[in-house]
């Protein structure tokens, strides 16, 4: 191998340059002109969000929950195509948790008639979901305002049922149960989403029933009104 | 069915919110001015004719005439109102419904309607330090902030921005009346004139304080201190956005802007920008936006527009903002004090359509004055004041400069000149070299050799710092900047490598080398440049 082959090869096996010393700036400009594909009004986008929300709606006898006292959480990740200025469409995969807080009263049934002082029912499960979006006015390289319609399913990947009761002699009772026959395996929703940037309002409604039919629970609160943050 | 009721519901809800159309704003644009008369003298000031013939441009063009009043009132008729009228444009702003809008579009003198985009303007601020008193540090910084410009030369000098009018756009100017780092301006009636566009009133001291920080350097003093470099100055204060979200100030902007070129402003200190709101990337050209346009006719008037370049390298926007993408601006990047090394947060360039920018830069760190004390601030925001104060002085020094050459003598009085690169431009202006009096090295500091399959700089061995026995350097390492550009013009690749360690500070790899590159390097005051082609080997 000649010198000259040598010294060429390992010229190729070297960075651009070699830090000997302190580099404290250097930028590589990318002069391809092509347009930039991703963004958020760019051809994909993609973003994290976090939701926070109240379970809400018709409390039914039976199975009644405290609104202020049950709600849902979401953290997800979320995927837009845009079609033109106005329409896009888009994904999301995320985890969902629904906590809800079951009231004490006299007539409950769900999931039996015992009385506790704290008694939650909590469904986690991974969520998938796919969007419309209709923007709202002319924006540059950002969100900006929009309406989403969308349909999600929440595949349940586990299900708690949680009390609290302190005893006569001060000893505090915590109990959890888990597998929970009369879950069903995932239920669908459909949902509405106003946002600006990245602060969205969202509504959305439960069109499937929590409970397998043949345990006669009443369904709990089907709405969720709530807040997201991309 | 009943479970179909809440998704039919929701479903309404979607559609009617997005079939609900408030009144909005547009802009209403005729196509001439028929039938009006204007007599420059009458409607501009002494100072503004002034300017024109210094800068050789007419004492009126088609821009400054008024716009057709019976245009105006036609519209008027059938709007919600009028809210504003650019001589600049010839276009008026109303607000009005879409249904009203289509049928104006037919009049026969509208020559189109734009919708007025609710943008928010990018927030020059990075963070604030709160300081109740100033520290050790603090009258460091005081001191660096303009003597990195060697502001005492122009002191020297007696240089201090007299007989120059600089017009300061912003978001308010609150408590600038009572902070004593601008007791000289209100004893001596320094601000000439303040306008408020947002609400159409005189009164500029409130609503933020941004505008005074700004304020503070360009013309603060505090103590026997200089914060700026222009004390001696007058002003034009204006009021043209507000810090929240939904404000529509690229009117506010050019309406300014028109309002200071009548009232014969020299500069505009514009420490604002608009971005990701209402446009890409690619749209910093220097041509798309309202107020690129309206900072063109600007500068076409003979006013030097000094403009913040924006604080968004580190997002999604990742270069400068408008109207810091236009080529008559004077684009300022934001460096730290005690390194020379633009801030991370400083926006890069250069404009979509590949000119250089920022043009210069100046500390993007400094003291300012706010509320009542001072505090510490980080923003090209005041960078930019930095070297409107700069230029003040340099006009007053030669007051015969034309715009175009006030930007080209700044320029090169950077401390980089002929070395630029897109995140410093051509460096910090420095005040020895407009005076001719500079204190540069001459003398080569470096030299460019040749080795197998590498193009290599070498730098004296007295600029490298000496160790102590633990290897602790003794003195602050310099920097050494470098581009390396292509035959047809753009750079493709820069950076600052520090000389700390011996005298071969970098290298090239002569693969990645094409012929006709132009390799620039520039270190401690001297620059030269290698032509790269393979018969130099």
């Amino acid at each position: 191998m000649t010198k000259q082959a040598l010294v060429t090869i390992i010229c190729l096996l070297l960075p651009f340059w070699l830090q000997s010393q302190t580099v404290i700036l250097d930028v590589e400009r990318d002069l391809d002109s092509s347009k930039m594909k991703f963004g958020p009004n760019r051809l994909h986008y993609v973003n994290l969000f976090v939701g926070f929300g109240f379970l809400v709606g018709e409390n039914q006898q039976g199975s009644r929950v405290e609104s202020d006292g049950s709600i849902d959480l979401k953290l997800g990740i979320r995927y837009k195509l845009k079609i033109n200025e106005t329409f896009s469409v888009g994904a999301t995969l995320g985890f969902n948790s629904m906590n809800y807080k079951i009231r004490q009263e006299m007539g409950k049934f769900f999931p039996d008639t015992a009385m506790n002082e704290i008694e939650r029912l909590r469904i986690n499960g991974i969520e998938t979901g796919i969007y419309a979006r209709v923007n709202i006015g002319k924006r540059g390289n950002t969100v900006g305002k929009f309406i989403d319609f969308g349909y999600s399913y929440n595949l349940r990947i586990s299900g708690n049922h949680y009390t609290k009761n302190t005893v006569n002699d001060g000893t505090v009772h915590k109990l959890t149960v888990s597998k929970l026959p009369y879950l069903k395996n995932g239920f669908s929703n459909t949902y509405l989403r106003f946002g600006i940037r990245s602060l969205s309002f969202y509504l959305q409604y439960r069109f499937t029933e929590l409970f397998r039919q043949s345990y006669g629970y009443p369904d709990l609160p089907p709405f969720v009104i709530g807040i997201q943050i991309g | 069915m009943k479970r179909l009721k809440p998704i039919m519901l929701i479903l309404f809800i979607g559609i009617f919110s997005i079939h609900c159309y408030p009144q909005d704003t547009y802009w209403v644009y005729f196509k001439d001015k028929t039938g009006n008369k204007f007599v420059p003298e009458e409607y501009f000031s002494e100072k503004a004719l002034e300017r024109r013939l210094r800068n050789r441009v007419p004492l009126s063009t088609y821009e400054d005439w008024p716009v057709n009043s019976i245009y105006t009132q036609q519209v008027s008729h059938s709007v919600d109102s009028v809210l504003a009228v650019s001589r600049w444009l010839n276009a008026i702003v109303v607000k009005a419904s879409p249904e009203t809008i289509d049928h104006i579009v037919d009049f026969n003198f509208v020559k189109y309607v734009k919708p007025l985009i609710h943008v928010s303007s990018v927030s020059e601020t990075v963070t604030i330090e709160k300081k109740q008193t100033i520290s050790h540090l603090d009258s460091a910084l005081l001191h660096i902030q303009t003597e990195r410009m060697q502001g005492s030369a122009f002191r020297e000098s007696n240089l201090d921005g007299s007989g120059v009018l600089i017009a300061v756009f912003d978001a308010g100017f609150k408590k600038l009346r009572t902070h004593p780092a601008f007791d000289h301006l209100i004893e001596n009636n320094s601000i000439l004139a303040t306008y408020d566009f947002v609400k159409k009133d005189t009164f500029v001291y409130g609503f933020h304080h941004h505008g005074t920080m700004v304020m503070s350097c360009i013309a603060g003093i505090y103590g026997n201190t200089y914060m700026g470099l222009a004390p001696g100055a007058h002003f034009l204060l204006a009021r043209t956005e507000t810090p929240n979200e939904t404000t529509e100030e690229e009117y506010n902007w050019i309406l300014a802007a028109e309002w200071a070129d009548r009232n014969g402003a020299d500069i505009i200190s514009c420490s604002l920008g608009y971005s990701t709101s209402n446009y890409f990337q690619e749209d910093m050209d220097g041509q798309t936006s309202p107020v690129a346009k309206g900072a063109q006719i600007a500068s076409n008037k003979g006013i030097l527009i000094i403009n913040a370049a924006g604080n968004e390298a580190n997002n999604y926007w990742k270069t400068v903002v408008t109207p810091a993408d236009v080529e008559e601006v004077l684009t300022v990047g934001g460096t730290n004090p005690y390194t020379d090394i633009a801030f991370t947060f400083s926006s890069p360039g250069p404009t979509a359509d590949g000119r250089l920018k920022p043009n210069v830069c100046a500390l993007g760190e400094t003291l300012t004055a706010y509320k009542n004390r001072y505090r510490k601030a980080y923003g090209t925001s005041f960078a930019t004041p930095l070297v409107a104060g700069f230029a003040a002085c340099v006009l007053q020094n030669e007051p015969e400069l034309d715009r175009e050459n006030l930007m080209e003598r700044i320029e090169m009085s950077g401390h980089l000149y002929p070395y630029f690169d897109y995140h410093h431009g051509y460096g910090i202006p420095q005040a020895r070299k407009i005076l001719k009096d500079r204190d540069g090295q001459d003398a080569a500091t470096f030299k460019f050799e040749l080795s197998e399959g590498y193009l290599n700089v070498i730098v004296e061995k007295r600029f490298i710092p000496k160790k102590n026995e633990a290897g602790e350097l003794l003195d602050y390492p310099k920097n050494l900047y470098y581009h390396i550009q292509d035959a047809t013009g753009p750079i493709r690749k820069y950076g600052v490598v520090l000389a700390d360690e011996n005298e071969e500070v970098v290298f090239f790899n002569k693969i990645e080398l094409q012929t006709g590159d132009i390799i620039r390097v520039h270190f401690e005051g001297y620059t030269e440049d290698y032509i790269y082609t393979p018969e130099n080997e």
